[in-house]
């Protein structure tokens, strides 16, 4: 793969995040991020996978700027962040639409944030709604759209508001299957096109591999990096790419990886 | 743990004792606060409008020495669990019957619903005719404020766990009496509870509305008595005790209801 | 094999239209039979206890022919009263709900008080208010407010506070402000808390409205009802318990209308 010579896009600097919890009386200290450091290049797709409890959510919503980190910064075109801003969103797991609001009004919602006047928030929320395929649902309420259509509410939100880093919190998750397959061949087209920087958590090997140009690996308790993945499979990828050697190859590698993460973990359990 | 978490959770277990402290100390400065307006307040305005604070503590302790506040609490409190346990007869009864069957439902739930969506208070002077005007007028008054939640909650009870319930016990053969004893009984234990807390708190405001009419025993009718003579301090004792004992057997509703069923929804009925 | 099915979908049907048939026999008998033996109760018992429908009906009649109107007076009275009051009672209980939900200080400040007014039956602080407050409409607001000012504050606030994180989030994501996400994200989300607590403060106005009406100034449908009982004119004071009973089930009726078609979107 080609290094380009401009700076990364974003860069995860050392960071350290600290959780509490209270157990009998007593506080209990969880070290949910230890020394994270994640270097991304504008327009890569990143994959991030990992077992449960490793720490991925909190670490996108650091990037997101939703939480501090005790340590360590986030820069974004070299610059360090202060909270949330108009470079990055997110695109939610549970979907976070506003079940009061229209698909329409939904996907305006950021813009009307903003203060965009609303001739050009209805232009632009039309025409990611079409981007989405979801033409025909803008005065749907969340409530009458099946899961996978109320996801793709949520990413039309994302894109209405055009940011250079698309933030996903295994987004894919609480949907079934074949819709799972056709969104994520839609996120793939619509990658390619946009070129935007994607950073793209999950719990699925197969996802990731599939998605990604690079694979990041995070173990649990601490949590923390393990390994990086370059994935050299062609682009673009179509359901053929998953039964090619290569992938199985890929597959393999990051499958022993996690086993060991695994076991590492039901190791510190039991002492 | 490492040691650095360690003291990372030293830390934070110090900064949550420090806010749960502050909190308290920002409940009782703010009724502290209340007190000490009172006890100005009362010094400069005459004795017919507000006596100071420390008067009323005076009569508190006037009023349970000479047994005035403890035979009118005694008295309430007759009335009051009397009502309720009428209510809670006649509410599981009635629940029941319109859970259970559903022609009783037809028959019987545009007069259940009709009653309690007419303000009860209409009904006072009405049951008052009836029921004479000492103790049983109260009662009944007590009993047609409480015995609503008592019904809507057994129903919704009945209704909801009917079928899920219902099915294994009529597929294992079981007889009428046996379901309603084993399977329906237990089951509407937890909506009884919701029910009865929320008929603890109607019964109480039914207490109060029947002792003013009737103006002579119970908290009542010693605050109608009280405000009339002008007894400023003295009046803020029956409020209290009757504030007191609502909160007691709320709070004791609610920790029966914890302790025999973990809670499910039923009536989601915050306030009342 | 369609000819089955055709038949056994025809048979459900008239199932279901015998079914609804009986029930409205049984609601049309009920009532019947509840009439008559009211009818008949009444005829039997002294005047001074009971009334029967027909001297009911007949006191109604008059009271609605009254040439001085006081019926409609006395309904124009107590909605004069119960109207304002519970729209006074909303709107400072959301502002109080909202107040301590967002701030953890006024949260503590404040929750001892709402606390103690929730646990004294508002009825018992009739007597302080009126020696501090002297009969008169004024009064009788107050007090309505006080009633019903507190379901709607608890409501509140409990909804705000439980607003899911998965409503915040985004829009925090999306960079809104705290007025933004107070305005756009809260109080909608909010909002089903606060109408079960708006609903809850309507029935509890129109109880306290009536006792207010009754024991202080005799105006208004309950004071119609206080004049009635010290005559003892047994048929004439239903006609007030019936009107009123009329209002609580329409109020009730409407306000259920409202809520499943305002909170129909809520619904996941």
């Amino acid at each position: 793969m080609q290094v380009t010579a401009e700076p990364a896009k974003l860069v995860i600097e050392d960071i350290q995040k600290t959780f509490f919890r209270e157990a009998d009386d007593k506080i209990v200290g969880i070290k949910v991020l230890d020394h994270i450091s994640l270097s991304v290049s504008k327009g890569e797709f990143v994959s991030i996978i990992g077992p449960s409890g490793c720490g991925k959510s909190t670490l996108l919503r650091i990037i997101d700027g939703l939480i501090e980190p005790d340590d360590g910064r986030v820069l974004v075109d070299g610059a360090a962040i202060d909270g949330p801003g108009p470079n990055r969103a997110v695109v939610f797991q549970y979907f976070g639409l506003y079940p009061w609001r229209s698909t329409l009004r939904n996907v305006e919602f950021g813009l009307e944030l903003k203060g965009v006047p609303p001739h050009e928030r209805r232009r632009i929320a039309l025409e990611n709604i079409a981007r989405v395929g979801l033409r025909g649902f803008e005065d749907h309420y969340p409530h009458e759209l099946s899961g996978g259509m109320r996801q793709r509410v949520g990413f039309a939100r994302v894109l209405a508001l055009d940011p250079d880093i698309i933030l996903m919190d295994e987004p894919f998750s609480a949907v079934d299957e074949q819709t799972r397959e056709i969104l994520q061949e839609q996120l793939l087209d619509l990658w390619g096109a946009m070129k935007k920087t994607i950073v793209f958590i999950t719990h699925s090997i197969d996802e990731a591999i599939y998605m990604a140009d690079r694979v990041v690996v995070m173990g649990a308790r601490p949590g923390r990096i393990v390994e990086e993945i370059k994935v050299e499979l062609p682009r673009p990828r179509s359901a053929g790419t998953r039964t090619t050697a290569e992938f199985g190859k890929v597959r393999g590698y990051a499958w022993e990886i996690l086993k060991k993460i695994m076991r590492q973990s039901a190791d510190v359990e039991l002492q | 743990m490492t040691t650095a978490l360690i003291e990372a959770a030293k830390i934070e277990a110090a900064k949550r004792r420090w806010t749960r402290r502050r909190n308290l100390a920002i409940r009782i400065a703010s009724i502290s606060v209340l007190l000490i307006g009172w006890e100005v307040a009362g010094f400069f305005t005459p004795r017919i409008f507000l006596a100071p604070f420390h008067a009323s503590i005076f009569a508190l302790v006037q009023l349970t020495l000479d047994g005035t506040l403890l035979k009118a609490a005694f008295n309430s409190m007759k009335v009051l669990v009397a009502g309720l346990a009428f209510s809670l007869l006649i509410g599981v009864v009635i629940g029941l019957l319109l859970g259970r069957y559903r022609r009783f439902d037809w028959a019987a739930a545009p007069y259940v619903n009709g009653l309690y969506a007419t303000p009860t208070i209409a009904l006072l002077p009405i049951v008052s005719l009836w029921f004479g005007l000492y103790t049983a007028p109260k009662i009944a008054i007590v009993v047609l404020l409480a015995v609503f939640p008592i019904i809507k909650n057994i129903y919704a009870g009945v209704v909801t766990l009917g079928q899920e319930l219902m099915e294994p016990a009529v597929s294992m053969g079981a007889s009428e009496l046996q379901i309603s004893h084993k399977v329906v009984a237990p089951a509407i234990i937890p909506f009884l509870m919701a029910g009865l807390r929320l008929a603890v708190g109607r019964g109480i405001v039914g207490l109060v509305v029947g002792e003013f009419f009737t103006a002579q025993t119970g908290l009542g009718g010693l605050l109608v008595r009280y405000a009339s003579d002008f007894k400023t301090a003295e009046m803020f004792v029956p409020i209290a005790t009757l504030a007191v004992i609502g909160y007691g057997l709320t709070s004791l509703v609610i920790f029966l209801e914890r302790w025999i069923a973990p809670w499910k929804e039923s009536e989601r009925d915050l306030g009342v | 094999m369609t000819d089955n099915i055709d038949k056994a979908l025809a048979a459900e049907r008239a199932r279901f239209r015998r079914l609804g048939w009986e029930r409205r026999l049984i609601i049309v008998v009920t009532l019947i039979v509840f009439l008559l033996a009211w009818e008949l109760v009444g005829r039997l018992t002294n005047p001074m206890f009971f009334a029967p429908p027909s001297a009911v009906f007949d006191a109604f009649v008059h009271a609605v022919a009254d040439p001085e109107a006081r019926l409609l007076h006395a309904l124009l009275q107590t909605l004069s009263i119960l109207v304002p009051g519970f729209l006074l009672a909303s709107f400072l209980g959301v502002a109080l709900g909202v107040l301590m939900g967002r701030s953890n200080i006024a949260y503590h400040i404040l929750d001892p008080y709402v606390t103690i007014f929730y646990n004294i039956p508002r009825v018992a602080l009739i007597p302080i208010l009126l020696l501090w407050i002297g009969i008169g409409d004024t009064l009788k607001i107050v007090i309505v407010v006080l009633a019903a000012i507190f379901p709607v504050s608890v409501n509140t606030t409990v909804g705000i506070r439980d607003v899911s994180a998965q409503f915040v989030e985004p829009a925090r994501s999306m960079q809104a402000t705290e007025r933004q996400l107070l305005w756009q994200v809260i109080l909608p989300a909010a909002f089903p808390f606060i109408a079960a607590g708006i609903k809850l403060a309507l029935g509890r106005a129109l109880t306290t409205v009536i006792v207010a009406e009754y024991f202080v100034s005799v105006s208004g449908l309950g004071g119609l009802l206080q004049q009635a009982s010290t005559t003892y004119q047994m048929a004439l004071m239903f006609v007030p318990v019936i009107i009123l009973a009329g209002m609580g089930i329409a109020v009730d009726a409407a306000v259920t209308y409202a809520e499943r078609s305002l909170l129909r979107r809520y619904r996941s």
